[in-house]
């Protein structure tokens, strides 16, 4: 029993490193890595921080651009870590107490495993990834590097203004709309492409069954290189998605090992003296200009990219099905059945809608911006806030998340966020405490971290 | 990425091989495998035992044209027509609009979309069908436009490019102003953007640039085929600087068809030589670029017999007068640059907002091309795809001549026979003089 | 590849048409030296199997001759002619089946041929072109050839035009006419010509008329130009436009000559049907192009080189002589002017070496001295068939629909009025079950209108040419 355990937590652990590496994290810590960080064991300690660096960075590089001052006395990378784990609510000893450690390899292995637990569960780590992955193989492919915004449309109204030219205004406007129509085409064009690839893809794996000859034997025939790149980033999201799933399939157990991981580091700490220090000796030294202007800007912009491709990606689906009706009439040299390809092709396209759906609304979680989906006890919030998180939840149920929310709370919390956090800080852990009495109380039942949101 | 092309009647089917074959010999002969691989893709596909097969499907309602061209295409040795791909019936449309696009194009209206989606299925990505056909006859003008209908049902969001033959102004077909009325008010309609080559003009590159003493409709052919070859052949574009484009009949598009009443675009190359003085002369950027540039704006469709004197109104206020003296503007420009020190050249000229339209923003109007590999033999070539008014004249007159037909209703009984009647021909002139309407208030 | 029918009707007509296959045969012998039965050939000609009688057996096109067989169908009301046919070098072509005739005649009475034989042998003939018509893979022309001066041909000719148009809406009817001299020595022939002009005015789609005169005007013209050999002036001596040679008959006929020039004219006119080209022109085109009003159908034909007067020795020249004489007045089957009257349309059909260059080169050269109809200024329709006649580099043949053609009609009401004043041999008519006096008065009315026609053209071109006002966009 023990043992057949053992393998399938293995299992779980690889599937996981899988889709770590598939997302581009180099160097992934091994299986027994992980293995012996349960039991909080000194030699897996770098191995887990340069993972938790590196995955941190990877979620939080591009929105942040700010150094921390070159006087900090502190290790950059250890006020990186810890600063970012601060900002996603983790609050283990080593990121509340700054003073307390000094340098990574003071940190327990389990210590990082369990931060790295929290951030997957909390910050949709691996989903925030895999958006951003698919984005960046898809923007490859798609042609029109340009997606004419309101500037293009500012400038011409202002030229036509400038001309005074008879109905000028008018034919600047056809001619936009007329240049947009064509774009889009020109896009639609490209993703059907895109999903003729990966149908193709499909079919040989369906074949034969074996994920990694599809690499090998796609047709080579098309000897054009920009086909030949179209088809490796299609190949690479292909197989990132395998991952994914296999992922996917496997998390409900790797939340149980990491219950246990919870566990054995509770009952390592209880025998500790727990000493509440007081949280004016606060984690984060400095504060981190993360709402700086130009991040904000381009995270909308990211927000207005992200809602046209799910737009144009309903559009096409419809066109794909189309398409792949079309096609069946004819192809009967394939080795498939119609039925059966009729069937993967709704599967592809409808695991490339889902796909896209599913990634929307993730963008507006990343970064440090605070998660308020779930507020903190209302109870103790000041009553100027109410009415903000008030209208928040509102239009969350309209199902407008994202830019309007992110971007008031922004607004609004930019100078209370220290209080705000602090307060949640406070409550997760009491709630720590308390969910740790119960659970050392009752036996058999099984601590489940917070999931997401 | 590929184009099926669709040759449609005699005209279509006589210019199409030609196409095929400069193509065939312009992506061999330079010698650069990127290049020459992304023109096969575009063009041909490739049988298992290697043989190059042109993407492109052949109608016409008799057979001997077809015959012809696929025996010319196979005796070539280097590619062929689909063994498949082509459809012809035994009687022609005897140059009567009505009688192709009433009676022939309907019915054999699911033969030849067999066809065309056979072809088009056989691409991982159609960038666009390319349909060549002549405007005077029957069969490529009615069967065409009835085509084409087709081709806009079939695949809504595709690129429908239409390479029209305009005719002599005289002596081909006498009802040719009629037909070639019914079809470009229908086509206006149906296609992304009209490419247009005037017989007459390219009979006078012939005859004044090529040198050629006895010119066959051959002999046109191939000039007409060099010159959308310069167009089609993989190019490093604005939204593909560093790779063949992908997207080549878009991108062509969203550069100079966005306005859906200004579809109507010529095409114009330099130099062009017969083969033999191709070995005495050497050009320079500068020099061919400063001869194209007055071709642009005196509306000269070749290098010889441009005048100089057009030059481009100073002010708004000037065009009016300027106008009168032969200035051709522009909506948009689109300049395909090949061969040596092609990065060198400098396209400044053709960006000057004088040239264009006041209400587009000057930095949507002219778009450049490129590639490093010289052309079809020519050490240096440029070629101008131009949106503007050169096309208008021609267009006027066409009109201008059918309408005197149609007051007398000569011919009339020709295709209310086939059920095209009085008022048809009305919405047709109607519309064709809207688009005249709006070139000429550009 | 498409087929006709040819029905040739009377005396006049079996000798034209036999004249035809004579020399359509030379010509497909001069282009098909390998004896197969070619798409070219299938156009007017069977592949049979000469032991069946059933007229079937032969092979498809792309296999060898086995037999050759007119697609036609010979119809006369008198003996002599067919049994000549049967019993001569041609017989081969035609089965006895496909030849229908009488004994007595017509009696030159077209009401006689039209109504009497019309009905009589109605089923026989309507039998025999459905039978060949059922042997063609695709039907496309008939060609019927009669004379309008005599009985059979112009009564039971026109007959077999209207049973062809009941039988056969969709195939166009291509009608050539042979039109008696002045001096005719058939004294009713104006009943009978305005009687069937009427029919083909009404029936036909295209009508070429010929006239005996310009035939005989040609002939002789040629003939002498050969006796005489003028220093300087250029002819074959052994013109193939009017000489038989190399055809399967050997001896000549009085009327060969002329019926020679009739033949060419029908090889001519289909030779762009038959053979490849790079300006194919097909049969059905000449209608929609030269007939822009149903009735006005005529079409002026001439072919070119015929006979040259000028000294041209320069290959250029030469053909640009060509162009030339096809516009003048001495080359047109018909005695009419062309040049001088107004043009509605006109179709230059060429064969043998031209480029395209000529033939723009000579429009461009020819088109001032012509006058054409205010609305189509730049009628023209051309073709370029690549194989030229036997016997020549190339050769024209311009089909015009000129005003010109008035004359000629007017005239020819002028000896119809003359007779019908008088009411001279009426009651040999008006005998016959079927007519009446009204098919006289409505002939001539139709004749009338036709004259008027052309005369509202004629009156159109005085008037100073201004383009009718245009739509206007409202901007």
């Amino acid at each position: 029993m023990q043992r057949e355990a053992g393998v399938r937590v293995r299992e779980v652990i690889s599937a996981l490193r899988r889709l770590l590496s598939a997302l581009g994290l180099e160097s992934v810590p091994s299986a027994d890595s992980f293995r012996r960080a349960k039991f909080n064991k000194p030699d897996s300690t770098e191995d887990l921080w340069k993972l938790l660096h590196r995955l941190l960075m990877k979620l939080f590089e591009r929105d942040c651009t700010c150094q921390p001052p070159p006087t900090s006395p502190l290790d950059p990378e250890l006020e990186f870590v810890r600063s970012a784990l601060w900002y996603t609510g983790y609050g283990g000893w080593w990121v509340t107490r700054a003073q307390t450690c000094k340098s990574p390899g003071k940190i327990g292995s389990r210590d990082l495993l369990l931060a790295l637990g929290w951030v997957m569960s909390s910050d949709n780590l691996l989903e925030t990834l895999l958006a951003e992955k698919v984005q960046e193989l898809e923007l490859l492919s798609s042609t029109p590097a340009r997606v004419p915004g309101g500037e293009d449309l500012m400038t011409c109204l202002s030229v036509s203004e400038g001309g005074g030219a008879e109905g000028g205004d008018v034919r600047s406007l056809q001619w936009h709309y007329g240049k947009l129509r064509l774009q889009w085409r020109s896009l639609l064009a490209a993703q059907q492409e895109q999903s003729k690839l990966c149908h193709k893809i499909q079919a040989k794996m369906f074949c034969s069954r074996e994920p990694e000859v599809s690499t090998a034997d796609v047709p080579k025939r098309s000897g054009s290189t920009g086909l030949q790149k179209d088809l490796e980033s299609i190949q690479c999201l292909n197989r990132i998605l395998e991952a994914y799933l296999e992922w996917k399939a496997v998390e409900p157990l790797f939340w149980c090992w990491m219950d246990s991981v919870m566990d054995g580091h509770l009952s390592d700490q209880s025998r500790e003296k727990v000493t509440d220090e007081s949280l004016k000796d606060r984690a984060v030294p400095h504060s981190c200009p993360h709402e700086d202007n130009v991040r904000k800007s381009f995270r909308h912009l990211n927000q207005m990219l992200l809602k046209l491709q799910t737009d144009l990606r309903r559009g096409r689906l419809e066109q794909t099905t189309l398409t792949f009706t079309a096609q069946d009439r004819s192809s009967s040299s394939a080795q498939l059945s119609p039925e059966q390809k009729r069937e993967l092709e709704r599967d592809v396209a409808a695991r490339l809608q889902g796909l896209s759906l599913a990634n929307t609304p993730t963008a507006t979680s990343r970064g440090f911006i605070p998660n308020l989906q779930e507020p903190p006890a209302p109870h103790s919030v000041p009553r100027l806030r109410h009415g903000v998180l008030n209208q928040e939840n509102q239009e969350n149920k309209d199902g407008t998340t994202g830019r309007l929310q992110a971007s008031a709370a922004l607004k609004e919390l930019k100078d209370r966020e220290a209080v705000l956090l602090w307060e949640l800080e406070l409550l997760k852990k009491s709630q720590r405490l308390e969910m740790q009495a119960q659970t050392s109380a009752l036996q058999g039942l099984v601590f489940i971290p917070p999931l997401k949101r | 990425m590929s184009v099926v092309t669709v040759q449609l009647g005699q005209c279509g089917n006589q210019i199409g091989p030609e196409l095929f074959s400069t193509v065939y010999e312009d992506s061999t002969g330079a010698g650069r495998k990127t290049y020459q691989e992304s023109s096969r893709e575009r063009f041909f596909w490739e049988t298992s035992d290697g043989v190059l097969v042109a993407r492109s499907v052949l109608v016409d309602m008799e057979p001997k044209v077809i015959s012809q061209a696929v025996a010319k295409a196979s005796k070539s040795g280097k590619w062929r027509y689909g063994e498949k791909a082509h459809f012809c019936q035994k009687q022609g449309s005897g140059n009567n609009w009505a009688n192709g696009y009433c009676v022939h194009g309907p019915r054999h209206k699911e033969s030849v979309e067999d066809l065309v989606r056979r072809e088009v299925e056989r691409c991982d990505r159609l960038a666009g069908i390319f349909a060549m056909m002549s405007v005077a006859g029957g069969t490529g003008s009615g069967v065409g436009t009835f085509v084409t209908q087709c081709l806009r049902d079939m695949y809504p969001q595709a690129f429908i490019l239409n390479h029209l033959t305009w005719p002599y102004g005289t002596g081909e077909v006498i009802v040719q102003n009629y037909n070639s009325v019914l079809t470009l008010s229908r086509l206006y309609q149906l296609s992304d953007a009209l490419v247009v080559h005037e017989n007459d003009t390219v009979h006078k590159i012939c005859s004044r640039l090529m040198n050629i003493k006895h010119i066959s409709i051959g002999d046109i052919n191939k000039v007409i085929a060099h010159q959308l070859g310069s167009v089609l052949q993989p190019a490093y574009t604005g939204d593909s600087p560093s790779n063949y484009s992908r997207n080549p009949i878009g991108e062509l598009l969203s550069s100079l068809v966005c306005h859906p009443e200004y579809k109507l675009l010529s095409l114009c190359n330099i130099p062009q030589m017969s083969h033999t003085s191709l070995a005495y002369s050497a050009y320079t950027w500068p020099g061919l670029l400063k001869h194209l540039r007055q071709m642009l704006i005196a509306n000269a469709r070749m290098e010889e017999g441009i005048d100089w004197k057009v030059c481009v109104p100073s002010s708004r206020g000037d065009s009016v007068r300027t106008g009168q003296m032969g200035f051709n503007r522009s909506l948009a420009n689109l300049m395909i640059l090949r061969g040596k020190d092609v990065s060198s050249a400098d396209a400044g000229a053709f960006k000057d907002p004088a040239l264009y339209v006041p209400w587009l923003p000057p930095d949507g109007t002219f778009s450049l091309w490129n590639s490093p590999v010289p052309f079809n033999g020519y050490e240096k070539s440029a070629s101008l795809v131009s949106n503007s008014q050169s096309l208008l004249k021609p267009l006027d007159n066409m009109v201008r001549k059918a309408w005197n037909m149609f007051v007398s209703r000569a011919y009339m009984h020709q295709y209310t026979k086939f059920g095209i009647s009085e008022d048809d021909f009305l919405d047709s002139f109607t519309t064709l003089e809207q688009i005249i309407s709006s070139y000429s208030h550009l | 590849m498409t087929q006709s029918v040819v029905v040739q009707v009377g005396q006049c007509g079996n000798q034209v048409g036999c004249r035809f296959w004579d020399l359509a045969l030379r010509e497909h012998a001069h282009v098909n030296k390998k004896g197969i039965y070619d798409e070219a050939l299938s156009s007017f000609f069977q592949n049979v199997d000469p032991r069946r009688s059933d007229g079937g057996g032969g092979g498809a096109t792309g296999s060898r001759i086995s037999g050759l067989r007119a697609r036609a169908v010979l119809v006369d009301m008198e003996e002599g002619v067919l049994s000549e046919v049967l019993q001569g070098p041609l017989r081969q072509l035609f089965s006895t089946t496909q030849l229908i005739s009488d004994v007595s005649g017509s009696g030159n009475n077209w009401a006689v041929g039209h109504h009497s034989y019309g009905s009589v042998y109605r089923e026989q003939i309507v039998d025999q072109v459905r039978r060949a018509a059922e042997q063609c893979d695709c039907l496309q022309c008939f060609f019927i050839i009669h004379s309008m001066g005599g009985g059979t041909g112009s009564g039971l000719g026109t007959r077999v035009l209207k049973l062809l148009e009941d039988e056969f809406p969709e195939v166009c009817r291509l009608v050539t006419a042979v039109y008696p001299s002045a001096e005719d020595d058939v004294i009713t022939s104006p009943y009978n010509s305005v009687l069937a002009m009427r029919e083909l005015t009404e029936h036909a789609d295209c009508v070429l008329p010929i006239e005996n005169q310009s035939l005989v005007d040609i002939v002789s013209k040629i003939q002498h130009m050969a006796h005489t050999g003028k220093p300087g002036s250029v002819i074959k001596k052994d013109s193939t436009i009017i000489s038989g040679q190399g055809g399967v008959a050997k001896t000549e006929k009085p009327f060969d000559a002329m019926n020679n020039i009739v033949a060419n004219l029908l090889l001519n006119i289909t030779s762009s049907a038959r053979f490849e080209g790079s300006l194919n022109m097909d049969l059905n085109e000449i209608a929609m192009n030269l007939v822009p009003f149903p009735r006005l159908h005529y079409l002026v034909s001439s072919l070119t080189p015929l006979y040259t007067l000028a000294d041209v020795n320069i290959p250029t020249r030469r053909l640009d002589q060509m162009f030339t004489d096809a516009f003048s007045k001495d080359h047109q089957l018909m005695r009419a002017d062309p040049k001088h009257n107004l043009y509605l349309a006109c179709a230059l059909m060429l064969r043998g070496n031209v480029q395209l260059s000529d033939l723009r080169r000579n429009i461009e050269r020819l088109r001032p001295t012509l006058s054409f109809v205010q609305w189509n200024t730049e009628g023209w329709k051309t073709g370029l068939c690549s194989v030229p006649p036997v016997g020549h580099t190339h050769s024209l043949l311009a089909l015009a629909n000129n005003t010109c053609v008035k004359p000629s009609f007017m005239e020819l009401r002028e000896r119809f009025v003359r007779l019908y004043r008088k009411k001279a041999h009426l009651h040999h008519y008006l005998g016959v079950d079927g007519m009446d006096v009204s098919g006289f008065s409505e002939a001539l009315s139709s004749l009338t209108g036709l004259i008027d026609q052309y005369s509202q053209l004629d009156s159109t071109n005085t008037a100073p040419s201004q383009d009718p006002p245009r739509l206007n966009i409202a901007c």
